[in-house]
């Protein structure tokens, strides 16, 4: 054994050179033809997306096990605080059903376009997240077999969570809103001129779990607490679906743009699944 | 054979992990950085080319799944265990300081390339704040986590090679 271990030494160092030289040459070469390495890339993710799958059912299976244990007491008062809820919120559901079918016969006047509630959607889980500290990317469990492509649409709880980046046979790899290299083209709800900024990721807000949003104009007429939705102007982005309501807005140094906080409405921390909108926003450029 | 099979075993069981459990143990946001500790162990307990293939293999899975070009996580990963592979010289067993500096210092390292390469070219500048609450806390973290990892993988690699050569030379020198 260790003879035959001698006999097939080489020197670590000219391995290393080699592999050095092979990482720059795919480095570049992926940057250049990144569709040519697609189908490699598929391949490492067709074999560890069930793997990750599996283990993440687990981790929930678990974690609805540690939810048993509750006391009963407890759940009886949470029951009858529900039961309320419900009753309050079918009255309100009430008159907002009636106050959409007239707005939808207002929309059919006006001929509008759909909004993000009529796109169609597919539900997806997230079997995995990104193992690095630096980003925010997520793996969701449906590839381009359920029809899913790079640059739909993701969205939770009435909220943009991202963009997919990446789509492979069984997964898809969805960029959240709060990475750092995300850039998302964002306008004021109800506005009625075009007022554009964009809302960007940024790491530095890690604590506070809000977003950057700058450019927008400096005669634009907007408080805290308005509702930023994406624009029109988006290449990726369908227009009208909620980003989160803006805060600490300030104007900036060139007193020609402003600059604020944005705070998102999905809680990031707590997603685990998300609906994909299988509608792709039309290319204009 | 074992030493590859071992390896094997470890980066698959390393990566699903690091992709799935550790991002709900956060602390702070941090997660530690499993994946590092396997490749800067692979590169000490056995040497430059072991450290090398490990961390090359890791880095590309990274690449493959999360990265958008492929090769510069190989090229960090692989960098990372091959430097760790040079305290192969002196390595031994029972020490347990020697190991926590290894992690530590390419904990450090790894946070450092990861900021120049993805960071400061994008012309985000304030290093302090990412050292400060990025790269010291999941340093800490991973230091923490491989204190226990080291010695799971002590006993996977079974490390008897180092004890024959040992007996041998002692067997020589009588």
């Amino acid at each position: 054994m260790r003879n035959r271990q001698k006999r097939f030494f080489i020197n670590p160092k000219y391995i290393f050179i080699v592999f050095i030289i092979l990482c720059c040459v795919l480095m570049i070469a992926s940057a250049r033809y990144s569709d040519n390495f697609m189908s490699a890339r598929d391949a490492v993710g067709n074999v560890f997306s069930p793997m990750q799958a599996g283990l993440n059912s687990i981790g929930r299976t678990a974690k609805k096990c540690a939810s048993m244990f509750k006391s009963k007491a407890s759940l009886i008062k949470e029951n009858e605080k529900l039961k309320d809820e419900v009753s309050d919120l079918n009255g309100k559901n009430r008159s907002l059903q009636q106050s959409l079918d007239d707005m939808n016969e207002i929309k059919k006047l006006y001929d509008l376009g759909m909004t993000y509630s009529d796109y169609p959607t597919v539900g997806a889980k997230i079997i995995s997240k990104t193992p690095s500290n630096w980003y925010s990317s997520f793996t969701i469990n449906k590839g381009t077999n359920d029809g899913l492509e790079v640059n739909m649409n993701v969205i939770a709880d009435g909220g943009l969570v991202g963009i997919i980046v990446e789509a492979g046979h069984n997964y898809s790899v969805v960029r959240a809103i709060i990475d750092d290299e995300s850039n998302v083209t964002g306008t004021f709800n109800g506005s009625t001129d075009s007022i554009d900024c964009n809302v960007s990721g940024d790491l530095t807000l890690i604590e506070t779990g809000l977003l950057n949003v700058n450019g927008i104009p400096g005669e634009a007429d907007i408080t805290d607490r308005d509702l930023v939705v994406t624009s029109y102007n988006s290449p990726k982005f369908l227009p009208g679906i909620p980003i989160g309501y803006i805060s600490d807005i300030e104007m900036d140094p060139n007193n020609l743009t402003k600059s604020g906080k944005l705070t998102p409405i999905v809680d990031f921390s707590k997603i685990n699944s998300v609906l994909v909108i299988t509608h792709l926003s039309e290319q204009l450029y | 054979m074992r030493k590859f099979f071992v390896t094997f075993f470890l980066v698959i069981v390393a990566y699903v992990l690091q992709t799935t459990a550790l991002p709900s143990i956060t602390i702070a946001d941090i997660a530690p950085n499993l994946l590092l500790i396997i490749s800067a162990y692979a590169g000490y307990i056995n040497g430059r080319t072991v450290g090398l293939f490990t961390g090359f293999s890791i880095g590309l899975l990274l690449d493959c799944q999360f990265g958008s070009i492929l090769g510069l996580y190989a090229l960090i990963y692989m960098l990372i265990a091959y430097l760790c592979g040079f305290f192969h010289k002196i390595y031994f067993r029972e020490d347990s300081t020697l190991p926590i500096i290894i992690i530590g210092v390419s904990d450090f390292l790894y946070g450092l390339l990861e900021y120049i390469f993805n960071f400061a070219f994008r012309n985000k500048l304030e290093f302090g704040f990412y050292l400060k609450r990025i790269i010291l806390p999941e340093m800490i973290y991973t230091i923490i986590f491989s204190i226990i990892l080291y010695r799971i993988m002590l006993y996977l690699y079974k490390h008897e090679i180092n004890i024959l050569k040992h007996k041998k030379e002692v067997d020589d020198f009588v």
